[in-house]
């Protein structure tokens, strides 16, 4: 009897457990998207107030778009954090922020940045010296001693280090956490380190040359029948992104139709042979970062039948650079690549190459065709 | 040449010897006990003759050197009974008697009718009749162990080991086992071990009883023959300061009864 | 208390009519609109998706169910422990361990199929192979080698996880653990069908020395049993099977433990029957959860949700009426 009790309370705690992490996650999922709504809002008041701020200093100062400090922003994380000075020595924990702040020129002032450097591409390509930069460790694993030993003025981390790091900011040290998920929390770091780091007018040189490219888009393709299209996840060909996924509103810029639109998970999700038979999508894009090649799906028996695999429309996201299919401040440039995918009479190659060319000079430095 | 004759065999847990050159012979037909103290090393030498204990020396059942043995074969020439059975899962009186004749049956072969038949036969004889499809787990512990007495009975082996089979039984199902498993011995010419925990069973019902102590037999004790002085004399060793008597019960059968002397004056 | 053969009798039709059901239901469900009309007029394609992915997910349902049912029932049996899983001697820790490997070092299914095989089989082999240096060949001297061997699996795994990229390899090997049926197609499971097949008959063949391994070592062996040897072989084909199985779904987890309890506590016997009862009911936990894995969401969800929420109530339901019996 007694053994029976056991295998009876054992059966229920899993049970219980289980059913725990389910709504654990529920509620993670909503906790997270009311934050960052919360972060919205109140990001836009501050904006407001910092261009208010702004204006009282263009008319003082009469010059465009600096920082006056001491300045308090609201971070992502919806704290408020006031800076004393321009910072001069900068940690980032997170290789968006990385990107970001190489595209403001601060990269020489970084003197700490994320674990795995030297697996991005951009860092050996436009600034080297990145990759021999001390680590702080990675999203899992933060070092938080090794970036105290580096004495920064201003460190950025992803928000989920939120709680690892709490003892930077009793130290004095001040923290920016960044969150950036989708195309207008990307934004809202961009203006925030922008502020925070007194690169105002390079954060909107940048913004203004997304802005651009997504009205040259849209132009472009106004007319356009929009094909249909099954993004691929990394980690695997089964897996993709829904409609309230950064990756869906890229292919909408490009001028496709995400054939997983119906699905509204906020993170990538699994489906099966049967459903993406069902689907039929005229395209099939493999992300950037994809663990299986293009050539495994074409090969792949079970897909013989679907258009993409028929007309051979499968392509990957090119990776020479950036992972494009990921909200990095580049992230425009995937829309401008598949574009010429899905509409090359409309969108040619050599326009792309000409955006692609033009965005990596003018904000890393170096030509993107001849890499 | 001797039924069955055990040559200087030698146990040892480590440095530590539990028995040392322990010889003896045995006739067939014969319910033979083994008494001695508690860690006298009853146990062990049951389970050094059937193989379980590595050991020197050698024992021979009719020829049969029993260290050259599979398990397979061993188990058709000598059975063990454990001082309690390992079954745990639910399973029927009869499965578990079947299980003896596993020695018999080829690799994927299973239970013949007649197996079942035999089966039943010596459920029916070591008195657990009706109980064939009882759950093993739901027979009381006595009844476990007649029910494992027939899962030995069933294999015909010519030597039963059976290690203080007389512990969880009660009274009464104390002698009805000696005296099965002394009928059975007579029917079939084998020969029964018997460790035993209680001297006056052992002295009523055993052919012989072999006393052990310091790691081999102090001395040997025929319960029908001896003189009640000379077997007081070695029981001493075992069981302190302690006298036999002859009584008749009320059916007139004469049994022996040891009673302790200096009874509330500590041992000895 | 007499075992009561009459009544589960009924059982073990019950639950092959029930898994036969389950079949027809899944073979009915998928989010590929197939149609009796269209198959029977011959169309290709609707024949080449009926029988390479919702057929073959189905046979890998039952199938897979059936072995792991079968193989918990061989596990709990020979350790004498209601508690005892291919988990105990380290299976699914050696397969996630190698899975995981195989996610970060190779690539293509097939791979992974084959390194989460080798991991499972690598795991048990160690365990076993550590349990042999003790002589004495007690059963608890293969558990706590299965602990140790099941622990060691787990730091691999661990390490394997932080050098794992978090967008996309260790997403992966998330996936895997979880399990699901989601990939299984015609082309990649028949090698691993026919593996699992005949483990599957040599369990049941051996059914009767299983029963025999569960009394204890001593009296094994004196019925005959060369104890090390026969269990060594049951172990390792429990262990095939369960390794053929989750190297093509991932971890599974509950059945192993679910069926053969459910299966026990129904027909309060341990015979040859109530091993096919306990594959039955893992074929039904399996079939079932992953008809409802693949069809309450849009997207497919992992299927160990579902056997344990199926399968746990149904247990507590039958302990607590054992208690009410008694």
């Amino acid at each position: 009897m007694k053994k029976k009790l056991l295998s009876l309370l054992i059966t229920l705690s899993l049970v219980l457990s289980l059913t725990a992490c389910g709504q654990k996650n529920t509620v993670e999922n909503t906790e997270t998207t009311a934050e960052s709504e919360q972060v919205i809002t109140e990001e836009n008041n501050t904006t407001e107030a910092v261009s208010e701020e702004d204006s009282i200093t263009e008319e003082s100062a009469s010059d465009a778009l600096t920082t006056q400090y001491p300045v308090t922003v609201t971070d992502q994380a919806g704290r408020e954090v006031t800076i004393e000075s321009e910072p001069q020595k900068l940690v980032s924990g997170y290789y968006i922020s990385t990107s970001l702040l190489i595209s403001l020129e601060l990269d020489d002032k970084l003197v700490g940045i994320e674990a795995k450097a030297d697996k991005r591409a951009i860092y050996k390509l436009s600034a080297p010296e990145l990759i021999d930069l001390p680590n702080v460790g990675t999203a899992k694993e933060f070092d938080l001693e090794g970036c105290i030993a580096l004495e920064p003025d201003l460190v950025i981390l992803p928000l989920k280090l939120k709680n690892t790091a709490e003892s930077l900011e009793k130290l004095n040290i001040d923290v920016l956490y960044v969150n950036p998920e989708n195309q207008e929390l990307l934004t809202e770091m961009m203006t925030l380190i922008g502020t925070a780091t007194n690169t105002q007018e390079k954060t909107n040189e940048l913004m203004n040359f997304v802005t651009k490219q997504e009205d040259a888009l849209a132009n472009a393709l106004a007319n356009a029948d929009a094909p249909s299209v099954y993004l691929a996840g990394n980690s695997s060909m089964l897996s993709t992104a829904g409609s309230a996924m950064y990756q869906s509103n890229m292919i909408t810029l490009a001028g496709g139709q995400n054939v997983a639109a119906d699905i509204t998970d906020t993170y990538w999700v699994e489906i099966d042979y049967e459903q993406l038979l069902t689907w039929n999508p005229e395209y099939i894009i493999l992300a950037s970062d994809a663990d299986y090649t293009v050539y495994d799906v074409l090969a792949d028996p079970n897909l013989a039948e679907c258009s993409a695999v028929k007309n051979g429309n499968v392509y990957q996201m090119p990776s020479k650079a950036e992972s494009w299919d990921s909200p990095v401040p580049s992230g425009i440039l995937g829309s401008v690549w598949l574009a010429t995918i899905l509409h090359e009479d409309l969108f040619s190659a050599d326009t792309a190459s000409a955006i692609i060319d033009e965005y990596y000079e003018t904000f890393y430095d170096f030509k993107y065709s001849e890499k | 040449m001797k039924f069955f004759t055990v040559n200087d065999l030698s146990v040892s847990y480590g440095k530590h010897e539990i028995l040392s050159r322990l010889s003896f012979e045995t006739n067939t037909s014969e319910t033979i006990g083994i008494l001695g103290a508690n860690g006298s090393g009853k146990t062990t030498l049951l389970k050094a003759i059937c193989g379980i204990l590595p050991h020197t020396g050698t024992c021979i059942l009719e020829e049969n050197l029993l260290e050259n043995k599979t398990p397979k074969q061993l188990a058709k020439l000598c059975s063990y009974i454990p001082q309690r059975s390992g079954i745990s899962i639910d399973i029927s009186v009869l499965d578990t008697v079947l299980m003896g004749f596993h020695p018999h049956l080829g690799f994927l072969e299973h239970p013949s009718m007649e197996m079942k038949e035999k089966a039943i036969s010596l459920i029916y004889k070591v008195g657990l009749s009706g109980k064939e499809h009882t759950n093993y787990l739901h027979l009381s512990e006595g009844q476990k162990q007649l029910c494992i007495l027939a899962r030995t009975l069933v294999t015909d082996s010519k030597l039963l080991l059976l290690d203080e089979p007389e512990s969880a039984l009660d009274f009464h199902f104390r002698y009805q086992m000696l005296s099965l498993i002394r009928s059975w011995n007579r029917e079939n010419h084998s020969t029964a071990l018997v460790s035993l925990h209680d001297p006056m069973l052992a002295l009523n019902s055993c052919d012989r009883l072999l006393l052990l102590a310091d790691g081999h037999i102090s001395s040997t004790i025929f319960p029908q023959t001896d003189t009640l002085s000379s077997m007081e004399e070695k029981l001493c060793h075992i069981y302190g300061n302690i006298s036999l008597h002859h009584c008749v019960n009320k059916s007139g059968q004469k049994q022996i009864v040891m009673l302790k002397e200096n009874l509330f004056e500590g041992t000895d | 208390m007499t075992l009561n053969t009459v009544k589960n009798k009924y059982y073990y039709i019950a639950g092959a009519i029930l898994l036969i059901a389950l079949a027809i239901v899944s073979l009915y469900v998928g989010k590929y609109p197939l149609s009796m009309e269209k198959l029977l007029s011959g169309d290709d394609l609707q024949w080449r998706v009926f029988l390479t992915l919702r057929l073959s997910r189905t046979v890998v349902g039952i199938m897979g169910g059936f072995a792991l049912g079968v193989a918990g029932f061989v596990f709990q049996t020979v350790f004498r422990n209601a508690l005892a899983s291919p988990d105990i001697i380290g299976v699914s820790s050696g397969a996630s361990a190698g899975a995981a490997a195989g996610i970060l070092f190779l690539s293509g299914s097939l791979a992974i199929t084959l390194s989460s095989f080798a991991g499972a089989l690598g795991a048990v082999v160690i365990a076993l192979f550590l349990s042999s240096l003790d002589k004495s060949g007690k059963n608890s001297t293969i558990v706590l080698a299965g602990i140790a061997v099941h622990s060691l699996a787990q730091t691999f795994l661990m390490c394997l996880k932080l050098t794992a990229d978090p967008e996309r390899e260790l997403a992966s090997i998330e996936y895997w653990i979880m399990g699901s049926l989601s990939g299984i197609s015609g082309y990649s499971i028949t090698a691993n069908l026919i593996l699992c097949i005949l483990c599957l008959c040599i369990l049941f063949l051996l059914h009767r020395h299983v029963i025999i391994l569960s009394t204890e070592e001593g009296e094994a062996r004196m019925l005959g049993v060369s104890v090390t040897t026969l269990r060594l072989i049951v172990l390792l084909t429990a262990t095939l099977t369960v390794a053929s199985i989750i190297s093509l779904t991932g971890l599974i987890s509950f059945i192993g433990l679910l069926a053969p309890h459910t299966a026990r506590l129904l027909t309060k016997e341990n015979r040859i029957q109530t091993m096919l009862l306990s594959g039955f009911l893992g074929g039904i936990l399996l079939c079932g959860a992953d008809i409802l894995a693949r069809s309450v969401s849009a997207t497919e969800l992992p299927v160990s949700i579902f056997t344990s929420l199926l399968g746990a109530p149904f247990l507590i339901y039958l302990i607590l009426q054992e208690r009410r019996s008694l």
